[in-house]
């Protein structure tokens, strides 16, 4: 009987009962050898990743709250697979920096995903509440996990102000839902007449979530966050939370027949514009690389909304398919960063000259990644784009696709400063770049979905309608 | 598959399969002359199969297939195929395509000799890549792989003339290059997202132009904008001299023969299109006028050989679609072709020159016929062809282009003003290339000119064989063309053939009068100062007013707003509401209460506008 | 519509009344200390004699052991509840229950193991 009703959730009980395992072992493993606790979040993390594609995973768990459907299952997979790109670059890095303490690391990591991986289904608020605290106060730790790096301390300090305060909006919104409509399911919330009280109540959900998705105003922790953080969080903090807060702004605004969304288009598609102008000009006088990729995330962010904005069935197919091209895209531009920033964490343009000649793999794949990032064809930032500009053209959204594509160009400028400092530099340090194998693979993961969905982008645009087709 | 197809697909894949094996495989790579004997080897099969299929084309002018397989399937609807598609025009430009490529590869392993062994391979791993971009540009069977094509030998492009990184002025004319296209390539982008949403495909033949309907205009508009960026049109033409900084071979191939020429050929190819669009052939043929003649006065004043050829390839691109623009295709069409024989050639001829004196400035060459007579015949030979004179290649298409330009002035009097500039520019291009001739080749010899000596033989045997066709190509080709298309355009004496050739007579007799025999012309020290308002300073200094004004205001102020703004109206909003709002920000360290203070201003804006919008 | 943003406005005026009553309150009936007197300085402990200032350390460990605390005294007050409705809720309850005692219980032998119950 419990069985049933879990069994939508199996993905997220193999990840509850392999984190407490861990932390059980964690507390026996001399402090020599607690790399294993590493090893054993990426089998966690596979072994639920394997589920989603092994179980049946449909159907209604905790009473309505969750519901395992195609989309919940798309989420899901981007959540796992994120993370395990996080975890290959953490390896290394956990073991050389906090040796002692890899094993609370890696607990976080499965908690915060965990409770990313409930906001893919999620049905309820209440639900919707408490895993997207799940998800989000664990990462407050990661970010100043280098407990003696000022800079890590700061940009963990920034991210827990601006998350806390954004969650008490987050609350508050969902408080104004629940006492216009009476209920905490999100279909009713919709079904409800609209009052400006739910409107309201949308806006502030809508206001605290923007800050997970780094959407501007609410971008200001981006920067500051990657450029302070460990680089291997960086990479999780990147790309799981924001497409965990476009999860959970797609279930909210399109629960039930999609009132919610109609009542916020104008305001969704006011921020994508600011948004989108913010990560792109923003990016120009940057030296950080990293600050550079997370003012580029931020427009990204804007694209991502203008697709959420549109609400058709091709619209959103679309926004899931740029989601999984930004999820190996943007990890793999942070993993090649990671593997380039010295110890200190410098990551300036300076590092990256003549990185063509320190180390070609490296510089390779850092080009294949700033192309899709810059939406160049035969990697998939190209199909991404386009097919999220021909569903929002389709969608009657013109003047955005026309405003954010010319826009989008300006941030073309950035991406050629980077590859023009790898290929077009002499190096200013010496020596070719020794990559740990977890990053390696890491990157080579990305690198070979990047340019495998550039090339045979089918399946996975096959995968994003059938997700899409849920809603509505 | 037929066997066209399956040429087609040699002629595209060959290529690839070299570019990738030298990206993944670095010792063969490395090896340098392992690297160029691989893509020449894929250069000649690329020819092979191109001048088979040009031959068959020749034969029976009915020869067209295509084969496509579906790529992506989205919402129930194709969105994407990719394939070949054979037909006269891509049959023919893929020859060009072939000759000029297999040329500049051969000129290029004599030319880089002298480079290291790794820089080498690369370079030829990127001239492999760019010839597989440019064959699936130039088959595409849809104008979709045409722009991703079109995107990647903007990549090409971009590493090509970055390839001596040492350089940084290099590296910034590589940037330069590729941001500026890319910027014009969004036009393209729009286009393709409008003609999906009307037709629900991206076809260029007459039945999709008919489909487009009433939104045609906006559509060829749309690329339109993006040929301006890649065939180097007026305002957007300035990234093509500073491309020059690339190496002369990558010049002559990508930014003279081919890439530059891609915009021109998207027209063609899409010429059903353009044939309907009547008010965007009207902008065409004004812009390709005015490029025509300011890029050509702009040459005038250069003293960089390779920046002339560079602002002349840009002004016989204002030909081409200053005729495309008359409703001529077949006239742009065939410029096109004569000019990527004559153009490669002179570069080729000119990147000897430099091999052999070891700068790009006219004042270091001189006297070079002497020295090396081969060079100069063929460089005389192109010059010859490029200026129009009777008998060469680029007189019969110059005239057609003239012609074109003329029946459209007929019909619309507006354009006898392109029709007016194409003629004066005929003079000035004249003049610019005499002058290159007599400065570079006649006269007393520099010091650098004095050791000068003559190439191998592969700097050599490309410029003789593009010499042969700049001489021959040109009857044939047009015979070819018109038969293809049942086009009138048989040569004959014309008044306006006439006018365009005594326009290049006086442009040769004043380069011979200042540059041959030192002497002076009344009204030149007149012209002066036209030549200087035209030079291309003007132009690049508005852009990098606009860059530096306009972007960089952009981003302090957006940065400003952020800092100061909204930080100051949730200070002004703090004393209101909070009366301690002071205090408390002393309690704050550092600027992340500034940051809570942001997502607080947002919260406030987004709940206001809620409020004003339901209310 | 117009009703609905009047009884906003109202909720929205007595967030703020009510803090603001109570400072202002406060600041009319507060007792005046005479000027200068040492005891107007003194830190106030409900009427004691303060020993010491306030800005003592803490030892970090009153933290630690406060937060595990809290967590059980939470579970604690989820366990009443739960023991009065178990007959209605039936067994799935109390293997629920069961569970989450046993997460807790975890998260316990993690502190003890760390060392955060131990004084040392």
């Amino acid at each position: 009987m419990m069985v049933d009703l879990l069994a939508p959730l199996a993905a997220d009980a193999i990840l509850v009962i392999g984190a407490l395992s861990l932390l059980l072992v964690d507390l026996i493993l001399p402090p020599g050898e607690k790399r294993i606790l590493g090893y054993g979040t990426i089998g966690v993390l596979l072994a639920a990743l394997i589920s989603t594609f092994a179980l049946d995973l449909s159907g209604e768990a905790v009473g309505g709250a969750y519901e395992g459907d195609a989309l919940a299952l798309f989420f899901k997979r981007g959540f796992y697979v994120s993370a395990i790109l996080a975890s290959l670059a953490s390896l290394d890095f956990g073991a050389k920096i906090w040796p002692r303490r890899q094993g609370e690391y890696f607990q976080l990591l499965l908690y915060s995903v965990l409770g990313m991986s409930l906001l893919a289904g999620v049905r309820d608020l209440l639900l919707l509440a408490v895993a997207f605290e799940l998800m989000g106060v664990p990462l407050y730790a990661m970010a100043a996990f280098s407990r003696k790096d000022k800079l890590a301390v700061e940009g963990g300090l920034k991210l827990y102000l601006t998350g806390a305060v954004s969650s008490a909006v987050t609350l508050y919104g969902m408080s104004m839902l629940f006492g216009a409509s009476g209920s905490t399911n999100l279909a009713e919330i919709a079904s409800a007449p609209s009052s400006p009280m739910l409107a309201m109540g949308v806006a502030l959900t809508l206001a605290g979530m923007g800050f997970k998705l780094g959407v501007a105003p609410f971008h200001m922790w981006v920067p500051d966050t990657y450029r302070g953080s460990p680089p291997p969080f960086v990479v999780l903090v990147a790309v799981a939370p924001k497409i965990a807060g476009i999860a959970a702004l797609t279930r909210l605004l399109l629960a039930g027949d999609g009132a919610l969304l109609d009542s916020v288009s104008e305001l969704l598609l006011l921020l994508a514009w600011f948004t989108v102008i913010v990560g792109n000009v923003m990016a120009l006088p940057q030296d950080s690389v990293r600050r550079l990729l997370g003012f580029s995330g931020v427009g990204h962010m804007g694209l991502l909304l203008l697709g959420l904005t549109t609400g058709t069935a091709e619209g959103i197919a679309a926004m899931l398919f740029y989601v999984a091209g930004y999820i190996f895209t943007t990890a793999g531009a942070l993993l090649v960063l990671s593997a380039v920033a010295d110890e200190d964490g410098n990551d300036g343009l300076a590092r990256f000259a003549g990185l063509s000649q320190r180390s070609g793999f490296l510089a390779f794949a850092m080009l294949v990644f700033l192309l899709s990032l810059g939406g160049i064809p035969f990697v998939v930032g190209f199909w991404a784009k386009l097919y999220l500009f021909l569903a929002a053209w389709g969608a009657g959204y013109q003047l955005s696709v026309l405003f954010i594509a010319l826009v989008g160009v300006i941030g073309l400028y950035y991406y050629l400063r980077v590859s023009r400092a790898m290929y077009m530099t002499e190096p200013t340090v010496e020596g070719p770049i020794s990559v740990d194998l977890g990053t390696q693979l890491a990157i080579a993961l990305c690198l070979v979905f990047v340019v495998g969905m550039g090339l045979v982008p089918q399946p996975f645009v096959a995968v994003a309608e059938t997700a899409a087709s849920v809603l509505r | 598959m037929t066997t066209a197809a399956t040429l087609g697909l040699v002629a595209v894949l060959g290529p690839l399969v070299v570019a990738l094996l030298l990206a993944v495989n670095g010792p063969v790579r490395r090896t340098g002359v392992g690297a160029g004997a691989l893509s020449v080897l894929a250069a000649i099969a690329n020819l092979v199969a191109a001048l088979m299929l040009a031959n068959s084309w020749w034969g029976e002018h009915e020869l067209v297939d295509s084969t496509e397989w579906v790529w992506l399937i989205a919402n129930g609807e194709t969105i994407a195929t990719v394939g070949v598609t054979i037909d006269g025009i891509s049959a023919s430009m893929l020859a060009v395509v072939a000759v000029v490529a297999l040329c500049v590869q051969v000129f290029s392993w004599s030319y880089l000799s002298d480079e290291p062994k790794a820089d080498f391979g690369r370079y030829y791993m990127w001239q492999s890549l760019f010839l597989f971009s440019m064959n699936a540009l130039v088959l595409a069977p849809n104008l979709l792989q045409l722009f991703m094509a079109w995107e990647l030998v903007g990549v090409c492009s971009y590493l090509l003339i970055g390839y001596w990184y040492t350089k940084p002025s290099a590296a910034k004319a590589a940037v330069k290059a590729f941001w500026m296209t890319k910027l014009a390539d969004m036009g393209l982008m729009i286009g393709l997202i409008i003609q999906y949403r009307v037709t629900g495909g991206f076809g260029f033949h007459e039945a999709d132009a008919v489909a487009l309907g009433a939104s045609v205009g906006v559509v060829t508009f749309c690329y339109f904008i993006a040929v301006m960026g890649k065939s180097a049109q007026f305002p957007l033409h300035i990234w093509l001299p500073d491309a020059m900084e690339g190496p002369t071979p990558v010049s002559a191939l990508l930014h003279a023969a081919t890439m530059v020429a891609a915009g021109v050929y998207l027209m063609v190819r899409g010429w059903p299109l353009f044939d309907l669009a009547e008010d965007t052939r009207l902008f065409m043929a004004l812009i390709g006028g005015t490029t025509a003649i300011f890029a050509a006065s702009v040459a005038i004043v250069q003293t960089d050989i390779k920046k002339v050829l560079a602002y002349s390839t840009s002004s016989q691109l204002g030909y081409m679609v200053a005729a495309l623009g008359a409703g001529d295709m077949i006239a742009g069409y065939y410029h096109l072709t004569t000019h990527a024989f004559f153009k490669a050639l002179l570069f080729l001829a000119a990147g000897s020159v430099i091999h052999a004196v070891h700068s790009n400035e006219l004042s270091n060459m001189g006297g070079l016929a002497k020295k090396m007579p081969l060079t100069a015949g063929t460089f005389i030979i192109g010059t010859l062809a490029l200026t129009g004179t009777p008998g060469f290649a680029g007189f019969f298409s110059k005239d057609l282009v003239l012609e074109a330009l003329l029946h459209g002035a007929e019909r619309n009097p507006v354009l006898w003003i392109p029709l007016a500039c194409c003629l004066i520019a005929a003079g000035l291009t004249s003049y610019y290339m005499f002058k290159v001739v007599f400065l570079a080749f006649f006269g007393e010899p520099s010091e650098a000119a004095g050791h000068a000596h003559e190439g191998g033989i592969a700097l050599s045997a490309p410029l003789v064989l593009l010499a042969v066709l700049s001489i021959g190509a040109g009857i044939p080709v047009m015979g070819a063309l018109t038969s293809q298309w049942g086009h009138e355009a048989h040569f004959h004496v014309s008044p306006i053939g006439l006018a365009g050739t005594s326009a290049m007579l006086l442009g040769l007799g004043a380069a011979v009068q200042l540059h041959y025999r030192g002497g002076s012309l009344p009204g030149v020290a007149a012209l002066a100062p036209v030549g200087n308002i035209a030079r291309s300073e003007a132009v690049d200094k508005a852009w990098r007013v606009a860059y530096k004004q306009g972007l960089r205001t952009l981003a302090a102020g957006v940065s400003w707003f952020d800092r100061y703004v909204i930080d100051g109206l949730v200070n002004l909003s703090g004393v209101a509401l909070l009366l301690g709002a002071g205090r408390l920000r002393a309690v704050q360290t550092g600027k992340g209460g500034d940051y809570v203070y942001a997502v607080l201003l947002g919260v406030i804006v987004l709940a206001a506008w809620t409020a004003v919008v339901s209310a | 519509m117009q009703e609905q943003w009047v009884s906003a406005l109202v909720f929205l005026g007595l967030a703020f009344s009510v803090p603001l009553s109570m400072l202002v309150g406060a600041a009319l009936v507060r007792v005046r200390a005479k000027s200068n007197l040492e005891a107007k300085y003194d830190t106030y402990e409900c009427g004691e004699e303060p020993d010491g200032p306030a800005w003592v350390r803490f030892h970090p460990r009153y933290y630690i052991v406060a937060l595990v605390f809290v967590l059980f005294d939470v579970e604690a007050a989820f366990l009443f509840p739960w023991a009065l409705t178990l007959r209605e809720l039936g067994t799935l309850a109390l293997v629920e229950m069961f569970v989450f005692v046993t997460v807790l219980l975890i998260g316990w032998a993690y502190a003890l193991r760390k060392g955060a119950l131990s004084w040392q």
